[in-house]
């Protein structure tokens, strides 16, 4: 890609990236460093990356720093350590959106991942199986696991609506 | 690897799938007799899983017709055909065997909907603080730029370094003396050397000029000299030829270092033993000094004879690399009237013409 091009992607993917990794980490701070190391990585490779692949690029790179940091930081978290918690009491939430919001920071980060990457960007299973490394198969399970769990996080459906 | 609770379902699609190894499917089938509330889960997979395996091809109508009567949504696996559905992996005919079974009742419906809902959608709102950071506007490669900046301070600072600490070459210069030939006029009663600079010092003959003189009359000299008194000749000859006490003088010395107004006459005395002039035989090496003696020649008429004989013995002395003296008598209006060289062997004594 050109250097036009380049700017061109920070332009379209800066905020996505942005947004994808703070939902995963919920720290602006590294959040930001990520997307900084994340461009960077970009630049130096700009002359070999298609700048139609340079969404994936970034997204995958993104990820990558993304669980590298996690693991620098010693937040390596159980795949299936899902905190079952739901709403046992009797509030009921009149937003959605925030309610989900808040069922998403409950998920382990793999599933987290998956399922923003497939409601954030819309990336089908095999490009996210691309971008995070797992199989196809995999990335189903995870999210379909982690549709399950917002439904249960919800509560009753008399809670909701 | 084990199957357990932990990472059964990286198993469970891959059994529903038939993509597991007869000795994986053992351990699964063995893993969900152990569970049976996970067993009665995958049942529950089955019919999706079939579904989306068995996809209806132009040329397998009979499975087609084995899924159509296999297929069934119930209450086991609504919640995952529902998120099938919303995820958009079912098929047509699934699709609709669900959206029937979602009719059939409110709480079908109510859940169908909010399965629909469960898509996060990103908050738009929040964005990168400051794009302007991860923009580029150069292509230059910064690592070449950086050296390129350290490379032109070092230079700058070399050369403020030369600059101050640089040699004074004006001071280094030699002052080469330049050697005067003075030429005294023929009746000048002071004799002065022909070099006024005594300091300058013309280098050692050449080895190849040097020759011995021997005795009175043998010598391996080879090279003549004449001097008339018209003109200057530059000629060799061997007096051992002749057998007689001869004053083998050779003009012009030619070695380095010498100035090129640099002259010494040469001198023959022919005369006294009456000879004629001899035949000049012209050594290459003098033959350049003959035509730098026209300007001598010049000056000859200037030169008085004791002048020419002390520059010959000179030129004679440096030439052979002997002592050959010379010695005049004066009468006491102070002009020669006699001369006399002397050497080891050697002893000539004469007396001027006007004698």
């Amino acid at each position: 890609m050109t250097v036009a091009e380049y700017n061109l992607c920070v332009e379209e993917h800066a905020d996505g990236i942005y947004r994808f990794i703070l939902k995963n980490l919920n720290d602006t701070e590294r959040t930001r460093d990520i997307v900084q190391d994340t461009f960077e990585k970009l630049w130096i490779r700009y002359p070999d990356v298609n700048y139609s692949k340079a969404k994936s690029y970034l997204y995958t790179t993104a990820y990558h720093t993304m669980i590298d940091s996690i693991r620098k930081e010693k937040k390596i978290a159980d795949i299936d350590d899902i905190s079952k918690v739901s709403i046992a009491d009797n509030t009921q939430y009149s937003d959605l959106k925030q309610v989900l919001n808040q069922a998403v920071d409950q998920l382990p980060e793999i599933q987290r991942s998956a399922l923003l990457l497939r409601d954030y960007e819309g990336y089908s299973y095999k490009e996210i199986e691309e971008i995070t490394g797992l199989n196809e198969s995999q990335v189903k399970v995870y999210i379909y696991r982690a549709r399950k769990y917002l439904m249960n996080y919800l509560g009753s459906i008399e809670k909701v609506i | 690897m084990d199957i357990s609770k932990e990472n059964y379902e990286l198993y469970a699609i891959d059994y529903l799938e038939g993509n597991l190894s007869p000795t994986e499917v053992a351990m699964f089938m063995a893993f969900l007799a152990e569970y049976p509330e996970i067993a009665r889960e995958i049942e529950c997979l089955k019919p999706q899983a079939t579904l989306e395996l068995d996809r209806p091809t132009k040329n397998n109508f009979n499975n087609l017709k084995k899924d159509l009567i296999h297929l069934t949504v119930n209450e086991q696996n609504f919640d995952e055909m529902c998120i099938a559905y919303h995820e958009g992996d079912l098929d047509n005919q699934a699709s609709s065997k669900l959206i029937n079974y979602v009719s059939s009742g409110k709480k079908h419906q109510d859940r169908f909907k909010i399965f629909g809902e469960l898509k996060i959608s990103a908050d738009t709102a929040v964005k990168f603080p400051d794009t302007s950071t991860l923009t580029k506007t150069k292509t230059t490669n910064v690592f070449l730029l950086r050296t390129f900046q350290v490379c032109g301070i070092a230079a700058a600072i070399a050369l403020l370094v030369v600059f101050f600490t640089r040699p004074n070459y004006r001071s280094q210069l030699p002052v080469a003396p330049i050697a005067v030939v003075n030429v005294q006029p023929e009746n000048s009663h002071h004799e002065k050397p022909y070099i006024i600079n005594k300091e300058h010092r013309p280098p050692s003959v050449h080895p190849i000029d040097k020759k011995p003189i021997v005795g009175k009359s043998r010598t391996s000299l080879k090279k003549k000299a004449v001097i008339t008194q018209k003109e200057t000749q530059l000629a060799v000859y061997d007096t051992s030829s002749t057998g007689k006490d001869k004053i083998i003088l050779i003009a012009g010395i030619k070695a380095q270092g010498i100035p090129s107004n640099y002259k010494e006459p040469v001198l023959n005395w022919p005369h006294e033993t009456g000879q004629k002039t001899p035949s000049p035989i012209l050594n290459p090496g003098i033959k350049e000094i003959k035509q730098r003696g026209h300007h001598f020649l010049a000056k000859a008429s200037t030169l008085t004879v004791t002048d020419i004989i002390k520059g010959s013995v000179k030129g004679i002395n440096r030439l052979t690399e002997t002592e050959l003296e010379y010695d005049a008598i004066t009468d006491k209006n102070g002009k020669v009237i006699e001369y006399a060289l002397s050497a080891e062997n050697f002893n000539v004594r004469r007396k001027t013409r006007r004698n």
